[in-house]
């Protein structure tokens, strides 16, 4: 690897290059605040060489030697060459749980470790979720468990398959508090997961590294939670043989896919055929099967518009003539919805479907089919055959009517899009959330830059309701849907550890763009959770540009501020410098307080995280009362799902 | 094939479970049931004047207000010749009418030409439409009279 890519503390964050970047700026009138501070040169190299460096142990942690892992061998190293045989792309970690995630680095497997458990949990589902490769998550036992909870129910809402472990004291200390941090881990997340194990057995060990990947690897994903107790990730097995059959994963599990049947597929051709305004909806199954091709295959055939939901945007790409994913106001007209791997699924009213419309659900298993929404056919099969049937099947069908209101729709929903960024540019004391998000959108897919090339972490609170609409995605993984579901607003900039590490490293569907920047959009309240892991996307060299919407408040502020006393509950100090937080753990900051700085500062910090793999905050300065209608519109943003607005399904 | 009435066509949304918990009143003239944002709604046929109505179903917005206009201007939209057919209401056929009592506003469509089948499809596709307004135009809104998350 080269030194760029490291940032090896041989060179000191290449400072002087970026402060000719800053201050060139600043000279130009593009960075007000710095003015003050510019051509203070000795000050300058002051800071320099204090700078935050990164320590070759990191810088150089791939060229490490990986030691041979031999029986006899513990548990521990067990589990971990069960990790890579299953093809475990990454492990994201606090310091704890050291058998296990000792072992797993020592397979070569990428790992992380980062400033707090639940921050390295969030940033493992997003791995997952960007690349659709297996990541593990790992704390201590005791808080480092804890602290894990909520990002392990986030990745649960998500179907995210995440495998998060935590050590666990002795089973022998059972009920003593003896010494510290002794309590049961399983129950605490009873609801949250896909299934979960306490490992008491030595002797069983394997036998559950079966069950972890059986569960990790067939039928509608989510998270495994093991914890480890002391017993079993210390247990010495001495050689192959006392593994059995749970030594070769063809052994304990397959590959195999449920196929559709026939009748289900003539049933549901039938509606396909007796449709005027049939709509995909391509959901979390077509991401994790990999069922894209199969999709357009079926779309393109059909004439059947496409739109998207769930954690993960791109199974279709949003500038295909076939998309709806943008077209908001055609949803309604839809008269036949095929669900295609729609696990969580909304209520009557929730999609912008009419009450007339019929339904198809497409699914590997039969459970959930049914539930909140009555079907006219569900298909029981993986989402990847069942397309690839119905493409084999369908009849060629011109809509040309149909596709041609969809189109209609995408161009209604731009108009409306630019009539936000007019008013939005109008706001010149603050920048408006209107300005980042279109001004984003054309940087990313109508300027100099491949539009398939960056990947995006979409979060963010109110912010969010106006980037979503400008984001695109034109290929598997390229958005990130931060908040879906479970609705945590906080693990943005984890979540961009996860996916800048799964960028960096190719993985996955992520292939085609490995060592781009990648987009991550937070608020300042988003910001306070997770903030200290920009330290953890510098000592990587994630090149990850952090758009922080800085409005001085909760997002909850505007609908609360008329309270006497409750509304001071939702405000923080106003213009906070995150970007000064940023400069301080290794990255790089602009401060932006007015819509014409944002587009400079935005280039600034792209090229910079191209060129050096440094990452980047641009706090962006707005004002809270952008919210409030009354006084600038559009004021609060509302969604329609599904489409490009969709997080809560 | 002969067109239904507005109780059998009520009916039918029961059936495909788009309502929940269906209560008609004996004279068949008021319907309760639950649907949009799980809220309990009412529907009013009143046969004598060939309405039928949402009544009180858009909550908490006063007369005249900018919400009240923009809902008005909302429903407006559906009649207009810019809407593909599927969607829009024919203003020879029917007439979409709209109340706003005591801050409580009651959506309906009157029969002109079209059948009570029609008229009644076409009311629960509005209300529908108005609802999907409502979310994305007015979400706090939405928060406090609906309870929909703010988040």
């Amino acid at each position: 690897m080269s030194s760029k890519e490291t940032g090896s503390n041989d060179e000191p964050m290449k400072a002087s290059r970026r402060s000719f970047l800053k201050y060139a700026a600043a000279g130009a009138g593009a960075a007000a605040t710095s003015a003050g501070m510019a051509g203070n040169a000795a000050a300058q190299e002051a800071e320099a060489e204090v700078a935050p460096t990164v320590p070759a142990e990191i810088a150089d942690r791939n060229a490490a030697p990986l030691p041979k892992i031999e029986f006899p061998m513990t548990g521990a190293n067990l589990f971990g060459r069960a990790c890579a045989a299953e093809g475990v792309a990454a492990l994201f970690c606090c310091p704890g749980n050291y058998n296990i995630i000792h072992a797993i680095a020592d397979q070569g497997i990428p790992s992380y470790s980062g400033r707090h458990e639940g921050a390295m949990t969030s940033a493992a589902d997003a791995f997952i979720r960007a690349t659709g490769e297996l990541a593990v998550a790992s704390g201590t036992e005791g808080p480092g468990f804890t602290n894990m909870i909520s990002g392990l129910a986030a990745a649960n809402s998500s179907r995210t398959p995440l495998l998060l472990v935590a050590s666990n004291m002795r089973v022998s200390m059972d009920d003593t508090e003896s010494a510290i941090q002794v309590m049961q881990q399983q129950p605490l997340t009873t609801g949250i997961k896909k299934y979960g194990k306490r490992l008491i057995t030595p002797e069983r060990l394997a036998e559950y590294v079966g069950y972890t990947f059986r569960q990790l690897k067939t039928g509608i994903p989510g998270p495994v939670h093991i914890d480890f107790t002391a017993e079993v990730s210390n247990h010495e097995i001495k050689s192959e043989a006392e593994l059995g059959y749970y030594g070769d994963s063809g052994l304990y599990r397959t590959d195999s896919r449920p196929a559709p049947s026939t009748t289900d597929l003539t049933k549901a051709i039938d509606l396909i055929n007796a449709s005027q305004r049939p709509m995909i909806v391509a959901s979390t199954g077509v991401f994790y099967s990999k069922a894209w091709d199969a999709l357009m295959s079926l779309a393109e055939k059909a004439q059947i518009p496409v739109v998207e939901s769930g954690p993960t945007m791109g199974k279709f790409p949003h500038n295909h003539p076939l998309s709806a994913s943008a077209a908001p106001d055609a949803l309604p007209s839809a008269d036949l919805v095929i669900l295609v791997g729609q696990y969580c699924m909304p209520s009557a009213g929730e999609y912008a479907f009419g009450p007339e419309a019929k339904y198809i659900r497409i699914q590997p298993e039969a459970l959930d089919i049914g539930r909140n929404m009555p079907i006219n056919v569900g298909i029981v099969a993986c989402e990847k055959l069942a397309l690839e049937a119905l493409a084999d099947m369908v009849r060629k069908t011109d809509r040309a009517s149909w596709i041609n209101e969809i189109a209609a729709a995408r161009k209604s929903f731009q108009a409306q899009n630019d009539e936000y960024y007019r008013i939005g540019s109008g706001y010149t004391d603050a920048v408006h959330p209107a300005v980042i998000a279109k001004e984003l959108g054309d940087f990313l897919y109508r300027g100099e830059l491949a539009p398939e090339q960056t990947t995006v972490v979409a979060g963010g609170f109110g912010i969010a309701r106006y980037t979503r609409r400008y984001l695109e995605a034109h290929r598997p993984g390229q958005v990130i849907n931060g908040a879906y579901q479970f609705g945590s607003i906080g693990p943005d900039v984890a979540y961009a550890v996860g996916v800048g590490a799964g960028v960096q490293q190719g993985a996955g569907v992520q292939a085609s763009v490995k060592g781009s920047p990648i987009i991550n959009i937070t608020g300042d309240a988003g910001f306070g959770f997770t903030g200290m892991e920009l330290e953890t996307q510098a000592k990587y060299r994630l090149p990850v540009v952090n758009i922080v919407y800085n409005n001085n408040s909760w997002g909850t502020w505007y609908s609360s501020r008329d309270l006497p006393r409750g509304a001071q509950l939702h405000l923080f100090q106003e213009n906070l410098r995150y970007d000064k937080v940023a400069e301080g753990l290794g990255a790089h900051g602009e401060y932006v307080q007015t819509p014409d700085q944002f587009l400079p500062a935005l280039k600034r910090a792209y090229e910079i995280a191209a060129e050096e793999g440094i990452p980047s905050v641009i706090n962006c300065q707005a004002k809270k009362e952008f919210w409030i209608r009354e006084q600038y519109e559009p004021g609060f943003l509302g969604k329609v799902e599904p489409g490009v607005m969709s997080y809560y399904h | 094939m002969i067109a239904m009435t507005v109780p059998e066509v009520l009916q039918t949304y029961v059936q495909r479970g788009v309502f929940q918990d269906f209560r008609p009143a004996a004279d068949k003239k008021m319907f309760d049931f639950v649907w949009l944002n799980y809220q309990r709604m009412r529907v009013q046929w009143q046969p004598a004047q060939q309405t039928i109505y949402f009544r009180d179903v858009i909550p908490n917005v006063a007369a005249r207000s900018k919400m009240d206009q923009e809902i008005r201007a909302f429903l407006r939209g559906r009649t207009t010749a810019d809407l593909p057919e599927h969607r829009r209401v024919d203003p020879d056929a029917f007439d979409l009418v709209c109340e706003n009592r005591k801050s409580q506003m009651s959506v309906g469509i009157r029969l002109k030409t079209g059948t009570e089948e029609e008229g009644t499809r076409q009311l629960m596709a509005v209300m529908h439409e108005t609802f999907i307004f409502l979310h994305q135009r007015w979400p706090e809104y939405m928060y406090e009279s609906f309870g929909s998350p703010l988040e």
